[in-house]
């Protein structure tokens, strides 16, 4: 519930990348790609995406360019790629491909290994779901009760939950957003 | 506090801040506050600082009393584009748990619910709604009590940061600018306040005035005039679901998501 859960480890951040950098000899490394897997990005960007974009991407909250995992749409914080406003057109393609690329980013060994096990309980260490079960500091609280529709919507596209069951869990989710 | 110049006092209260608390200190807020303009000529008042965030400053984390729980500005433009602040309409928020507050814009367009008003809660339960006349917010209001917080107006640094921001609204890529609403959007049982805005063209007005706004309320009481323009913010708070109000009420604050 404090500041520092978002300032300390930004500063952390920071700090490890200019030691590594220094360490590194500021050559290799940042060339490297390293390719990990991530849940399936369709059912993400039709089903998950809005989901989060209603629930977390207010520009009070994900929205918002100061705070770490960045949710774009449109009634929230939009693309700086497209010079749209909030509020202005339907959040776009490029935006929920960006949502995609925040939320897989996060914990990349994690995540992969939360795909690598369908069905797993891996995906209850992860990062993303800890905070919104409030389980893990997180300024906004707990967002999700273990096993609500918004939870089977996220956790249910995370472990790999078929793309009827996400997509219907999203669904009744935002239905019952005030 | 004073004699330093502002950036020392920035650090120093950051600092006590931080020391303080142990870990309380926001960055966003504390940069948010060192940017905003200086206070009104006239001091402090109901009518200070329009389009302001009031409740980074009226917050336990700044100090100024009262505190609010939410407060913000409505405005209309003008014909020239620029803005103006709005009197005499009621802004009602709905929180999570089915609680209603209602308080009346005074005569800067400013309107502030504060702390004391939700009475039998001891806050609201995020995420919260927002009706303003005849117009229901898309958007959740996940934890920010000032409206400005997301109606950012625009201002210099806005407008040379990001080329999208309207300039007369403020409406760019992180911010719905302004909150705008015009006469033709407020029905009479949306307007309140002791000073009835008198607009030719609505037949029938009448006397409409504050009585018309105690109809929305469900039954939770006042919505009445306070005194003077400098009082006119007037609430009425309910903490248990109070039903629809006048136009359908919370059903459609939002239901619709986004298209
Ligand atoms: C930069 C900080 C700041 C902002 C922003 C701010 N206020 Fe204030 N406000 C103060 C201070 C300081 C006082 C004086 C009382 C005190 O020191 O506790 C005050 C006093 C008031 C009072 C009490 C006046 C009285 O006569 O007792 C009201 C009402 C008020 N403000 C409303 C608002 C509203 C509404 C907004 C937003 C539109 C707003 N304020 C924005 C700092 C602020
Ligand atoms: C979390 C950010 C946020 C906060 C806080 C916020 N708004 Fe909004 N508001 C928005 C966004 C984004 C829009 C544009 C899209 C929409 O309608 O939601 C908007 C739109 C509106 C609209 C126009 C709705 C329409 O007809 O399309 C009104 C009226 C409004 N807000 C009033 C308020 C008032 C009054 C407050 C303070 C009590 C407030 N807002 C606080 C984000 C916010």
């Amino acid at each position: 519930m404090s500041g520092c859960a978002i300032v300390e480890p930004c500063r952390l951040r920071v700090f490890v990348g200019i030691v590594g950098l220094v360490l590194g000899g500021c050559q290799d490394g940042l060339k490297d790609t390293r390719t990990f897997v991530c849940p399936p990005r369709a059912v993400f960007e039709a089903s998950v995406s809005e989901l989060m974009e209603r629930r977390c991407g207010t520009l009070d909250c994900h929205g918002n360019d100061y705070r770490p995992l960045r949710i774009y749409s449109e009634n929230g914080l939009r693309s700086p790629r497209e010079g749209n406003r909030t509020a202005g057109v339907a959040t776009t393609d490029a935006e929920r491909e960006d949502n995609y690329v925040s939320l897989c980013a996060i914990e990349p060994e994690q995540m992969q290994k939360v795909v690598s096990s369908p069905g797993g309980s891996a995906v209850n260490t992860l990062l993303l779901v800890r905070k919104a079960r409030g389980q893990e500091g997180h300024k906004g609280g707990k967002v999700f009760n273990p096993f609500d529709d918004a939870d089977k919507c996220v956790v249910g596209w995370l472990r790999g939950d078929s793309n009827k069951s996400v997509s219907a869990a999203c669904e009744s989710a935002l239905a019952k957003l005030p | 506090m004073q004699t330093l110049p502002k950036t020392a006092r920035w650090w120093v209260s950051s600092l006590v801040a931080i020391a303080l608390s142990g870990c309380s200190f926001d960055p966003v807020i504390a940069e948010r506050i060192e940017k905003l303009p200086p206070e009104d000529p006239a001091g402090p008042s109901a009518l200070h600082r329009p389009g302001q965030p009031c409740v980074d400053c009226h917050s336990a984390y700044e100090g100024a009393k009262p505190e609010f729980a939410m407060a913000g500005t409505l405005y209309t433009q003008n014909p020239d584009l620029t803005l103006k602040g709005v009197p005499g309409v009621f802004v009602t928020i709905f929180d999570s748990a089915g609680g209603t507050s209602k308080a009346c814009t005074n005569a800067a367009g400013n309107f502030f619910v504060t702390k004391e008003d939700l009475q039998g809660v001891a806050d609201y339960a995020f995420p919260l709604t927002v009706q303003v006349g005849s117009r229901y917010m898309n958007s959740l209001v996940g934890r920010e009590r000032s409206c400005a917080g997301c109606h950012v107006l625009a201002n210099e640094e806005r407008i040379a940061q990001d080329p999208s921001v309207d300039k007369a609204t403020g409406q760019g890529r992180s911010s719905a600018g302004a909150i705008l609403i015009s006469a033709d959007e407020i029905p009479d049982s949306e307007r309140c306040g002791p000073a009835p805005v008198v607009t030719a063209t609505v037949t029938g007005a009448g006397g409409a005035a504050g009585a018309g706004g105690a109809a929305g309320t469900g039954g939770a009481g006042t919505g009445g005039s306070g005194g003077d323009a400098t009082s006119a913010a007037t609430t009425s708070v309910s903490a248990s679901s109070t039903g629809a109000t006048s136009g359908g009420g919370g059903g459609a604050g939002g239901a619709g998501g986004a298209p």
